[in-house]
């Protein structure tokens, strides 16, 4: 069942996974943090005028704030500007380093902790699931664990005699880590956002495996009515997290 | 009957401006929630080296100091609905003019680039709307924004291919157009002509959305900037995932709840019942 490469046919085979945790374009990182304050700007023309229209609410016209005007060519003290949160531009959040296959996956709020198996697509476009009830797999048609994009991780909740490895995937909650390890020795922290459970038949692919601008992780795994006549669940429990941090 | 209704209204939108507020953890990058959107902010204006970014949102006041050219932030979530960009100069003072305002609406669950663009004396902003919706299976999404304000409106084209944005003009974007994943080159032609002003390489790779800003002017060199908006799966599964084979699942079939309540409830009842006219016969007795 567990096939070591990527069967879907519309995967590229010249491109696996990508070499690197960055994409291959130019920086869209600072290439500095902490910029070395300048020289002062020059000071002087007393230069307050009413409120720049969409900042009416900046908490009155203080005189305390700055009264610089500023300069384009270098770094300037940042103004005082009461209320406002001050501070440098978001980074992305990335595992740096090589995009090595996920290995190994652990929850310990739910002691789950398994090894990873490499999932495809099945012959009929449908994701293949571990054939192992014990084991988690990892979709190798998505980024890996810690690249920009959602990993998708997918476990049973049950076989035929009783609980899987994600029968208490359930239990998850919002802040809650997932910790998944890579075969390069990183070791990256996921943090729950939310949990949802979705009809199979209305499965939002889209949200699960499209698009997002930042490094995601997806835990799948099944709930809701058991169709027996089917032999399968009628819905599927999605478990939405993000990268928080990474350790080697 | 106006006024409640708009001290309700006002009474609500405050609620609603607590509660967002509250529930914004201190650093929130990642994807939007429920009532949310992502906003990130670039700068392509090359000879305002320096700036001061101010972003106001319903629940978010930003400043962000010293931001330079060619820098595209990370998005981060903020409450939907109305947002306003400023920008001045470096260490300018909060109450003076800006040189750039912006005043828009956030949609829920959408994403968003403000970018400063043009020459440091006009200074614009520019909002775009970034489309995250997953492209054809294999294939990357491209846009670009000509960020050169002192170009000709242009072509821009891959070397022997297809065009990919035509008479494209400062400060426009393109829309996202899909392409094959792979590395391109890319010529930006002056619109209708043969001569090629800019070359640049863009590589993209399968479920990824890519922008590509046409930068340069004022003493910095011409160049084909590109970052990444995106990355989703080379290709997804149809379907749901069949992650269970029912050996936990309740063993009577489907909707458990108010059928087999309602008898073992009579029967609960039929037992009270019985024990109490048994107990009165006893006493009887």
């Amino acid at each position: 069942m567990v096939l070591g490469g990527c069967t879907g046919a519309v995967d590229n085979p010249e491109h696996p996974d990508p070499p690197s945790a960055t994409l291959p374009l130019q920086g869209t990182q600072r290439p500095e943090v902490g910029l070395p304050h300048g020289p002062e700007p020059e000071v002087g023309s007393p230069h307050a005028p009413a409120l720049g229209g969409g900042l009416a609410h900046a908490s009155g016209p203080t005189a305390a704030a700055g009264s610089a005007a500023g300069s384009f060519d270098v770094p300037g003290v940042p103004p005082r500007a009461p209320g406002f949160e001050v501070g440098a531009l978001p980074d992305r959040v990335a595992a740096p380093g090589s995009a090595s296959v996920p290995v190994r996956l652990v929850i310990p709020e739910i002691g789950v902790a398994t090894r990873l198996v490499r999932l495809g697509l099945e012959p009929e476009g449908g994701m293949q699931v571990p054939g192992n009830f014990g084991d988690a797999g990892w979709f190798a048609g998505g980024p890996v664990p810690g690249q920009v994009g959602p990993a998708v991780i997918a476990g049973h909740v049950d076989s035929k005699t009783g609980p899987a490895v994600f029968y208490r995937l359930r239990e998850l909650r919002p802040g809650q880590a997932v910790l998944v390890e890579r075969a390069d020795g990183a070791r990256l922290r996921f943090l729950v956002e939310q949990a949802r459970s979705y009809p199979k038949a209305g499965f939002p692919t889209a949200a699960v495996f499209g698009p997002v601008p930042s490094a995601a992780l997806r835990l799948v795994t099944c709930t809701g009515d058991f169709d027996r006549a089917r032999g399968s669940y009628r819905d599927n429990l999605v478990v939405f997290a993000r990268l928080a941090g990474v350790a080697r | 009957m106006r006024r409640p209704r708009i001290a309700a209204l006002a009474a609500a939108v405050m609620t609603a401006c607590i509660l967002a507020l509250a529930a914004v953890p201190a650093s929130a990058p990642a994807e939007a929630g429920p009532g949310k959107a992502l906003v990130r902010v670039a700068h392509f204006s090359p000879d305002a080296s320096y700036v001061d970014v101010y972003m106001v949102s319903l629940n978010r006041r930003q400043l962000f100091p010293n931001v330079f050219y060619k820098s595209v932030s990370a998005y981060w979530a903020v409450a939907a609905g109305p947002f306003t960009y400023e920008v001045r100069a470096a260490g300018a003072a909060p109450e003076s003019e800006p040189v750039i305002q912006v005043k828009g609406n956030l949609a829920a669950g959408k994403a968003y680039t403000v970018a400063a663009v043009g020459r440091r004396d006009r200074l614009q902003g520019v909002l775009l709307r970034d489309d995250m919706a997953p492209s054809a299976p294999g294939k990357a999404k491209v846009r670009f924004l000509d960020a050169a304000y002192d170009l000709p409106s242009v072509d821009i084209a891959v070397a022997g291919g297809p065009v990919l944005g035509a008479e494209v003009a400062f400060p426009d974007p393109t829309g996202y157009r899909q392409l094959a994943s792979g590395r391109y080159r890319v010529e930006v032609r002056r619109s209708g002509a043969e001569a090629v002003l800019v070359k640049g390489t863009v590589a993209v790779k399968p479920g990824t959305v890519t922008s590509v800003a046409l930068v340069g002017g004022a003493g910095e060199p011409r160049e084909l900037y590109a970052f990444s908006d995106a990355a989703g799966s080379r290709s997804a599964p149809a379907g749901g995932i069949r992650t269970g084979a029912g050996g936990t699942a309740p063993s009577s079939r489907a909707s458990t709840a108010p059928v087999p309540l309602a008898p073992a409830v009579a029967m609960v009842a039929l037992a009270v019942l019985i024990a109490a006219v048994a107990t009165r016969r006893r006493a009887r007795a």
